[in-house]
């Protein structure tokens, strides 16, 4: 029950405020200590689990596939999405992530809009001279140029580089296959064919950086899932329990800002001193039931 | 970190954040939520202390 002490200004815009971001509806209602206890233990846990969660675990997915697995999963989407605002990149990247794979034509078919210029870091396959096949690691600045304008052209690039044995690789590109634009995964697959004369004699199979917003809160696929289990362990459940924890703890702190503190202002006297001394009065009764009958009725 | 260690800041929160839904009172939260973080972290000891006990030797 609201306590007439503490000043609720507008509860219904307080507890809005209070889910979008924890604290801000006890800021908006000047309770400043809560405030900042709320906020900093609840986006605390939360992104603390994120972070334990290598960034990568979604903690909603409100749009794009429903959540399926029973009551259990939906508790759990429940849980993620009670922390408010800092739950919403998820559903928007999830909507990203949904709408690409339905623009997608043809996965095997990769068009690049622009040119692509990147840092690559992968193995490169190829047969020398005396056709035997050499495999070794390389690192270098990737490019690659966009198709033609009617569609048709092969897509051409170079690498410029070196192996790990520190001697310069340049290389003739083509024949490019490309991982998703936006995945979960910071890094992009890549692979292409190596040409010298214009006859394939080798091919790249590597990584380049995805950029933040291609993959900051996208929805993990099944197999994404599965190598960020292995690569977590134990921590994976850690980091959701961290997420759903700070989740629910969020809907305590709505319901203060809307309701006010549940067993009143906090100057009332304790539960526990109350209880020692009706005990004692209790005590004192057994013992002089007369002179407590007496200050009874004086009192009365 | 051993998983076991991360109730401690679990408790920690849990308790400040009934505490300061509970109450409005600083000093009141805070002494109910040491209050309670200590209870957690005893039962917590307690169940622990069961389970080593359940699976000594096995």
């Amino acid at each position: 029950m609201a306590d007439s002490k503490v000043e609720l200004r507008n509860p219904l815009v307080a507890a809005v405020l209070a889910y979008l971001i924890p604290g801000l509806g006890h800021l908006y209602q000047r309770r400043y200590f809560k405030a900042g206890i709320y906020s900093a233990c609840i986006l605390g846990t939360f992104f603390y689990g994120m972070q334990l969660g290598d960034w990568r675990i979604v903690p909603s997915r409100l749009s794009g596939k429903k959540p399926q697995g029973g009551i259990a999963v939906m508790l759990r989407h429940f849980g993620h999405a009670a922390i408010g605002l800092p739950a919403l990149p998820a559903t928007i990247q999830s909507k990203r992530y949904h709408q690409q794979n339905t623009d997608a034509f043809d996965p095997d078919i990769v068009v690049i809009r622009e040119s692509l210029s990147s840092e690559l870091v992968g193995v490169l396959q190829r047969t020398d001279e005396n056709g035997d096949v050499v495999v070794s690691r390389i690192e270098g600045q990737v490019k690659f140029d966009p198709v033609s304008d009617d569609g048709f052209g092969q897509i051409v690039g170079s690498f410029d580089g070196a192996s790990e044995d520190g001697s310069p690789v340049r290389l003739e590109l083509t024949g490019l296959e490309l991982g998703p634009e936006m995945n979960s995964n910071p890094r992009r697959t890549l692979r292409c064919r190596v040409v010298e004369n214009q006859e394939s004699v080798g091919y790249i199979k590597a990584e380049i950086p995805r950029s933040f917003f291609n993959w900051f809160q996208m929805p993990l696929e099944e197999q994404d899932l599965e190598l960020l289990h292995g690569k977590l362990g134990k921590h994976f459940e850690i980091a959701e329990i961290f997420m759903w924890i700070a989740g629910l703890l969020n809907l305590l702190a709505i319901w203060d800002a809307f309701e006010g503190p549940a067993y009143g202002y906090g100057d009332e006297p304790e539960e526990a001193n109350d209880e020692k001394s009706a005990k004692d009065e209790n005590v004192a009764a057994d013992e002089n039931p007369e002179e407590v009958a007496v200050a009874a009725s004086t009192a009365g | 970190m051993e998983v076991t260690w991360y109730f401690i800041p679990l408790a920690l929160v849990i308790s400040l954040v009934y505490s300061s839904s509970r109450y409005e009172l600083p000093e009141r939260i805070l002494r109910k939520s040491a209050n309670l973080f200590v209870k957690i972290v005893l039962f917590m000891a307690g169940v622990f202390v069961l389970l080593f006990l359940l699976s000594f030797r096995l």
